[in-house]
């Protein structure tokens, strides 16, 4: 599973970009990415903003986006997904890294030239996927494991185990 | 598709709560939600119609604090149970960890309790589950009501893969945790470590 890798590079590069003069990158709104299943694997939210329920919305949206324009040929790599007035809204780029579909969701509010924003998100996502090479290369390379085992997690899990993750609940 | 994270030894677990629609999906997370406190606590959405009824899903994140050193967080989704939704529970299967099917034990529902588990099958199967190795968990809901299916008899008519079965009744929170608990244990206990 290749999620954890994303974490690492996200929050290793991605602040690196949000202020990119260079490449005429400014982003100083809310930035979330996650998997199309919605588990947030980065993100740099207002304290109000819950990541969790961002989550599970915008991959809702983008799933159901999918499907509606699946009659269409036209190659997914096109696609953004925007829902906004003038001034505010959410901007969401598909992210490929890995042969993975990741969401580079925006949320942003007073913003006044929502083209040049909207011209940063996908300047941020290209340099996301264009440097994800690099990254790798320089990356200390992992020791390899002869045998990939796949194995259980967790065994025999008991019932007091499973009361104490749900003591919350009083029962 | 669950997500173990060995460096900030976190995993997510994500669980649907699958069956025909009024059967009580809605209403089982909502109780979970009620009962929730402090830290747990997260913000549970409901996207549905005017009167109430599921129209995409509800979520509603769990913080589970730590088992064995991860923390645990659970993901639970509701699909809608109308038929006309097919394409959007489908949507919502889409990465599933284990499943709760709720089926109304009123006699006049059991030809949808049936069509709906055909359903969830024939989805699971669309995204290349193999169905008898996904963790299933059985919900005879609405044991309150006066006509309704003896407990044998659901079991025998719905519960082909010998999954675990718990009695219910949603509206008061009878039998909620219950299923709740023994889903998580069977995700959890599904989850494949190694690299
Ligand atoms: N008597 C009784 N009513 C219940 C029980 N559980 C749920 N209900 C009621 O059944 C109705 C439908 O419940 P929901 O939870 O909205 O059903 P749902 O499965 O989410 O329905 P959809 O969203 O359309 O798929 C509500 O009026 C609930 O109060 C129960 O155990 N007993
Ligand atoms: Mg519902």
């Amino acid at each position: 599973m290749s999620s954890e890798k994303i974490v690492e590079y996200l929050s290793c590069e991605i602040s690196n970009y949000l202020e990119d003069i260079e490449n005429n990158i400014s982003l100083d709104h809310d930035i979330f990415v996650c998997r199309k299943d919605g588990v947030c694997l980065f993100k740099e939210l207002s304290e109000n903003v819950n990541a969790q329920t961002v989550g599970a919305l915008v991959a809702g949206m983008w799933q159901a986006a999918e499907s509606v324009n699946s009659i269409n040929t036209i190659s997914v790599n096109e696609y953004m997904l925007q829902f906004s007035t003038s001034q505010q809204g959410v901007m969401v780029y598909p992210l490929y890294l890995e042969d993975e579909i990741f969401l580079l969701t925006t949320l942003f509010g007073e913003e006044l030239n929502p083209g040049k924003l909207k011209n940063s998100c996908r300047k941020l996502r290209d340099q996301l996927v264009n440097n994800y090479t690099d990254y790798q290369q320089m990356r200390p390379k992992e020791i390899s494991n002869e045998k990939k085992k796949q194995e259980f997690l967790f065994s025999n899990i008991s019932d007091k185990e499973i009361d104490q993750l749900f003591s919350f609940a009083g029962s | 598709m669950s997500f173990v994270n060995y460096h900030s030894k976190e995993v997510n677990c994500k669980i649907v709560y699958y069956g025909p629609g009024l059967g009580g999906k809605t209403t089982n997370i909502q109780h979970v939600y009620k009962k929730t406190s402090g830290d747990s606590k997260g913000k549970m959405v409901s996207l549905n119609t005017d009167n109430e009824r599921t129209i995409f899903f509800d979520f509603l994140p769990l913080d589970l604090g730590e088992i064995r050193g991860f923390r645990t967080r659970f993901h639970l989704y509701t699909v809608p149970g109308q038929v006309f939704y097919e394409s959007s529970r489908k949507l919502i299967l889409r990465g599933v960890d284990g499943i709760v099917f709720v089926a109304d034990s009123q006699v006049e529902r059991m030809e949808d309790n049936v069509a709906s588990l055909k359903s969830l099958i024939d989805n699971l199967e669309d995204h290349g589950y193999d169905v008898s190795t996904i963790p299933l968990i059985m919900q005879w809901n609405k044991r309150d009501l006066p006509n309704i299916v003896s407990v044998e008899e659901m079991s025998n008519i719905l519960n082909k893969y010998d999954s675990p079965e718990f009695s219910a009744q949603a509206v008061s929170g009878e039998g909620v945790f219950e299923t709740l608990k023994m889903a998580s244990k069977l995700v959890l206990m599904n989850l494949k470590s190694g690299i």
